[in-house]
């Protein structure tokens, strides 16, 4: 039949890890020609889905039927050669061969000699009839996170990929890379290729996609053409009930400046960009959000005002007094406090267990240790009131952080900087891998802190969530800031193109 | 039937001692040794009697020293591999007082003792140091360290310290005053301080606020940084006590029923390394585990006078031990399933 050399299925597809079900008979129908966005929250299945049909895994039970025909994956490999290819969310690309040599490895060349302009002949046509353009002999590290995505794309379109998909493909793109990866997407399904990507993001799904599926704890919820629905009502499918609205945020009425950040200059972290010349004010009751791609200064800057990186040139004032030369421990005995962007490998120890990471930064306070000996069973006490105010779920507070879910984590390292009350608090990318309601709570809490009249300092990679929020944005590119908006005059477009590192006015 | 969590590292231990055990029989049976006859011998030479178990001891006493010395050093993640060195310097420390000055009995011992600890966190300071100030590379050289103090303390004894008219590298006799008081006929009180150490160490690991950021150094140096912990204060520290701890393996071997500065049986710092693995780092746990090598070491030295190839013996010795290494990672790593479901994943 006609129709089934156009459609891929995937039937009653179900997966077990342990006693959870990653997947619970799941049908996806692919068509070609067509963009098929697969939406979700964290732990929705999403991953393990996409893992099975690129053969990564293989299902417990449950059917993947190429053009009618049944097949079963054994390997990545053999779902390569199916015609199906996977752009991961972190790119596996060498970043110091250029894009010929990345797009050549691993190929299935039989011939033992490499006949690189041949192959760079090949590459050309590929990229010209799907308009992707890339230099073959530039370098991966001197392209920008946008140009790499085209390259993984290029590599499996060299393939002889027939299926693309891609996880979460816009979660490391400026706004406008995202618009231009959604016109090479549509170019893709235009010439005839199965297009599918995973995502969170409604405003993405809307974008660009004609079919979407929602999947709710392993489950299918729905699945419809883009037309047939609303950001709405994808948003209250993907939850499972509807979101609450936003809650209002009101203006701020003080302008007595609590964070000053001056001139800041440090050293670069490997291959990120350092800070050049960044001059910051946070004020009373406000959020300044940090806008930008990773890697352009965000956790230099971060680091930079906790005190535990130097600044090489300028100063930091906290509620007007200079802290630039203090040590951590003294500008968090100021009332500033810090939630990192790297939880595991910084903010918690996942080995210890829930008491000893609400010890981590206050053990020498009067209340957690008496002289040099500590009270732990007033860190015992204090733990299980943070367990309690915020709901973390959890079997004791002797586990081990490790064993606690991403978003019970992260409201433990919330919960410990904001206990002491601070009047400045810097946080970096706090809802990064949270699920919806995990990030209303953490949305919640940083409301609260703001309204009770501190300082924070917003940084974050997610631009939705920083023109929900904050006050003002600023946007730091190459380590130094591209402008600053307040919240009336904040327009994404304007923001995108300075993340990008392009300035469309003198704001 | 499960068992309780607390139970799986005992429990793996005794399973990979008898696989170990039933591993070198099928060695034995293959050199036509009688495998329950040596085993008995093993048995009877280490534990059998009040005098074997003394012997057993006796080997134990000093790798229960390097044992706590490593486990406080590997608790920070400072890979303190200069053991050996640290405990040669203790018993050049106690030497240097005890052949050099007289003073009454307690002041002496007293010294004695602490001149060794000093000597030994010394060697524990210089690779601190390095690694702190000049980023050199702790294992490399405490290890380097190791030969030095050898060394140094051969060519004392083969030197200016070797005893008037005596053909071997033996030192004279240390006076009384120096000697610590000997427990039984071959013990002596070492074997009393060091499980006074291990307690002490416990307590400081748990109960400190010192302690609390070895444990925060040793799972990373990020978070350290983060609680305003300087990691290079913690090396130093956790060094200089390592090194100390150490040094009393020397200054036990000398002052002890030795009483003099001889040649130290190479090893036992390496060993400490080896027990504190074992051990997982748990203060309390070396002491068993030293207790244990000092039955292999001592049963080895029963078959030996029972005629059987010393060879043979050191690979009964390492089967066991690398059969107990194995057992007890795979019980720390296991994890059981449920798990996961008494876990919300919200």
């Amino acid at each position: 039949m006609d129709f089934q050399n156009n459609e891929i299925l995937l039937s009653s597809i179900t997966k077990h890890f342990g006693p959870v079900i990653a997947n619970d008979s799941i049908d996806l129908t692919l068509r070609r020609g067509e963009i098929h966005a697969v939406l979700g929250e964290n732990g929705a299945g999403k991953s393990t889905l996409m893992n099975i049909l690129s053969g990564v895994y293989s299902p417990d039970s449950g059917d993947i039927i190429i053009n009618g025909e049944k097949v079963k994956f054994r390997s990545p490999w053999d779902a390569v050669c199916r015609g199906i290819g996977m752009v991961h969310q972190h790119f596996q690309l060498v970043e110091v061969f250029s894009v010929l040599d990345n797009i050549l490895l691993g190929t299935t060349e039989t011939s033992l000699r490499l006949n690189r302009s041949e192959a760079a002949a090949r590459i050309e046509a590929v990229a010209n009839e799907h308009r992707l353009h890339i230099n073959p002999d530039a370098l991966i590290w001197q392209l920008t996170v946008g140009q790499r995505q085209k390259v993984e794309i290029l590599k499996l379109l060299y393939r002889g990929a027939d299926l693309l998909l891609l996880d979460e493909p816009t979660s490391t793109l400026t706004p406008t890379e995202a618009d231009e990866l959604y016109l090479a997407l549509r170019r893709l399904a235009d010439t005839g290729k199965y297009v599918v990507f995973i995502t969170h993001k409604l405003r993405e799904v809307v974008a660009t996609a004609d079919q979407v599926t929602v999947l709710r704890r392993g489950r299918v919820v729905a699945s419809m053409k883009k037309s047939d629905t609303t950001i709405a009502e994808l948003g209250t499918m993907m939850v499972g009930s509807a979101i609450p609205p936003q809650r209002p945020i009101v203006a701020r009425e003080s302008d007595e400046i609590v964070l000053e950040v001056e001139n800041a200059n440090a050293f670069a972290e490997f291959e990120f960009s350092g800070l050049k010349g960044v001059t910051l004010q946070v004020r009373r009751g406000e959020i300044l959000g940090i806008a930008g791609v990773a890697g352009n200064g965000q956790v230099e800057l971060a680091e930079a005002i906790a005190g535990i990186r130097t600044l090489q040139q300028g100063g930091i004032r906290l509620n007007g007094v200079d802290i630039t030369k203090s040590n951590a421990l003294a500008r968090m005995r100021a009332g500033l406090r810090f939630v990192p962007e790297d939880r595991l490998g910084m903010g918690l120890i996942p080995e210890l267990n829930i008491i000893e990471n609400v010890m981590l930064r206050d053990y020498r306070e009067d209340s957690l240790s008496i002289g040099s000996w500590l009270n732990r069973r007033q860190a015992r006490s204090r733990a299980d009131a943070l367990v309690q105010k915020y709901d973390v779920h959890t079997p004791s507070v002797d586990t081990p952080v490790r064993f606690l879910s991403g978003g019970n984590q992260q409201k433990i390292l919330i919960g410990r900087e904001l206990l002491p009350r601070p009047t400045a608090l810097v946080v970096a990318q706090p809802t990064r891998g949270l699920d919806i309601a995990a990030t209303r709570a953490v949305h919640d809490q940083l409301l609260d802190l703001r309204g009770s009249g501190a300082g924070i300092i917003l940084i974050s990679e997610d631009l939705d969530e920083i023109l929900q929020l904050c006050d003002r944005v600023a946007v730091l590119y190459g380590g130094s800031v591209r402008g600053t908006w307040t919240r009336s005059e904040a327009d994404r477009g304007v923001i995108g193109a300075a993340m990008g590192g392009h300035l469309m006015d003198a704001a | 039937m499960i068992l309780p969590r607390w139970l799986w590292a005992p429990c793996a231990f005794l399973l990979s001692v008898l696989l170990g055990l039933a591993t070198s029989s099928i060695l034995l049976l293959v050199v036509h040794q009688p495998v329950l006859q040596t085993y008995n011998a093993i048995f009877y030479g280490a534990l059998g009697s009040w005098d074997a178990l003394q012997s057993s001891l006796v080997f134990a006493e000093p790798i229960a020293f390097t044992g706590l010395a490593a486990a406080v050093a590997f608790r920070a993640r400072v890979w303190n591999i200069g053991g050996e060195g640290q405990m040669v310097m203790g018993a050049f420390g106690a030497g240097l007082i005890a052949l050099n000055t007289s003073m009454p009995y307690p002041f002496m011992l007293a010294a004695v003792v602490v001149c060794g600890v000093i000597w030994g966190a010394i060697w524990g300071f210089i690779p601190a140091a390095l690694k702190v100030w000049l980023g050199v590379n702790e294992v490399l050289s405490s290890l380097m360290l190791n030969y030095v103090a050898i060394f140094w303390l051969d060519s004392l004894l083969y030197g200016p310290w070797r005893q008037p008219g005596g053909g071997w590298p033996f030192s004279a006799y240390f006076p009384d005053a120096a000697r610590l008081p000997a427990i039984g006929s071959e013990l002596d009180v070492g074997v009393v301080i060091a499980p006074v150490i291990a307690l002490g160490l416990g307590a400081l690991f748990r109960f400190t606020c010192w302690g609390f950021e070895i444990s925060v150094v040793g799972n990373s140096h990020q978070a350290a940084r983060y609680a305003s912990i300087s990691v290079s204060r913690i090396t130093i520290m956790v060094m200089l006590l390592s090194g100390g701890i150490a040094a009393m393996a020397g200054i036990q071997q000398v002052c002890g029923s030795a009483g003099r500065l001889y040649v130290l049986v190479p090893g036992y710092g390496y060993l400490g390394i080896l027990v504190s693995w074992l051990a997982g780092h748990n203060p309390l746990a070396v002491l068993l585990m030293a207790v244990f090598y000092g039955i292999l070491l001592q049963g080895g030295t029963a078959l030996q006078i029972a005629q059987i190839d010393p060879a043979l013996v050191r690979i009964i010795q390492a089967a066991i031990i690398l059969f107990a290494l194995a057992g007890l990672t795979l019980a720390s790593r296991y994890r059981p399933r449920p798990r996961s479901s008494t876990v919300d994943r919200a």
